[in-house]
């Protein structure tokens, strides 16, 4: 059986929760194969997070949003958007979960994990914060 | 290529004509499984901001019907909608399509909600 959907809709600017339906961002962008003549392409990839956005925004805005988050991140990710594998996804609506937990999708929800790290857990009180 | 970048293209047919911007793109899902994704074809349309609101807010997915005067207002963007499939676009380089015949023979997305 299959089903025919709007990416605009259905997709694009959904909340993504974790397997435990903690909120860890939203389908900023998608990312689709280039495909052989006269075959459909596929999506490859969901974008998610400030670079992602940011790519989607025009102008200097968009660039700016970019290039901050792109600093903003752990050595050892990946440069460019977070990608997410469609085969994470277990529900699409009303929010798009994943299988996973949070603490299984590296480099998700990266500055959210920085500030974390660097701010909350050192602020007084702070210390058992996590994500 | 992201699928930002083919909001807002232009799509020309094989006469050279525009047949529309694209507004939206349609997939499908396999089964249960959420695994794969395939374009199935993209929804062009006039450009304007009653033709983007009408894609923006789902009318044109046919999944919203009020309040009255927003349903009026892109009731004629949703009805100058038409429906590209995948395998009549013949390249995907955006900001500029091109697909293969006439403008004059794509399917009304009017018409294909209503096969939904």
């Amino acid at each position: 059986m299959s089903e025919e959907l709007s990416a605009r809709i259905v997709l694009l600017d959904n909340q993504i929760v974790d397997s435990d339906g903690l909120p860890i961002g939203r389908v900023d962008d998608l990312e689709i194969s280039p495909s052989a003549r006269g075959c459909r392409p596929r999506v490859t990839a969901l974008l998610t997070g400030s670079e992602a956005l940011g790519g989607r925004l025009n102008g200097g805005i968009g660039r700016t949003i970019s290039a901050i988050s792109g600093r903003i991140r752990s050595p050892s990710q990946e440069h460019g958007p977070t990608r997410l594998d469609p085969s994470l996804i277990d529900e699409l609506e009303p929010r798009l979960k994943l299988k996973r937990p949070l603490r299984q999708l590296e480099g998700v929800a990266g500055l959210e994990r920085w500030l974390s790290e660097n701010v909350i857990q050192r602020l007084p009180g702070g210390g058992d914060a996590d994500l | 290529m992201r699928i930002s970048e083919l909001y807002g293209a232009r799509v020309i047919d094989g006469n050279g004509r525009e047949a529309g911007r694209v507004h939206d793109v349609r997939l499908t899902t396999e089964g249960q499984s959420k695994a794969t994704f395939e374009v199935t074809g993209l929804v062009v349309g006039p450009s304007g901001i009653r033709s983007r609101a009408a894609h923006a807010w789902g009318y044109a997915a046919g999944r919203t019907q009020g309040p009255w005067l927003l349903a009026r207002l892109t009731r004629e963007p949703v009805q100058a909608a038409r429906f590209v499939p995948s395998e009549r676009v013949s390249s995907w380089e955006p900001p500029e399509l091109t697909i293969t015949g006439s403008a004059d023979e794509l399917e009304p997305l009017t018409e294909r909600l209503r096969l939904e």
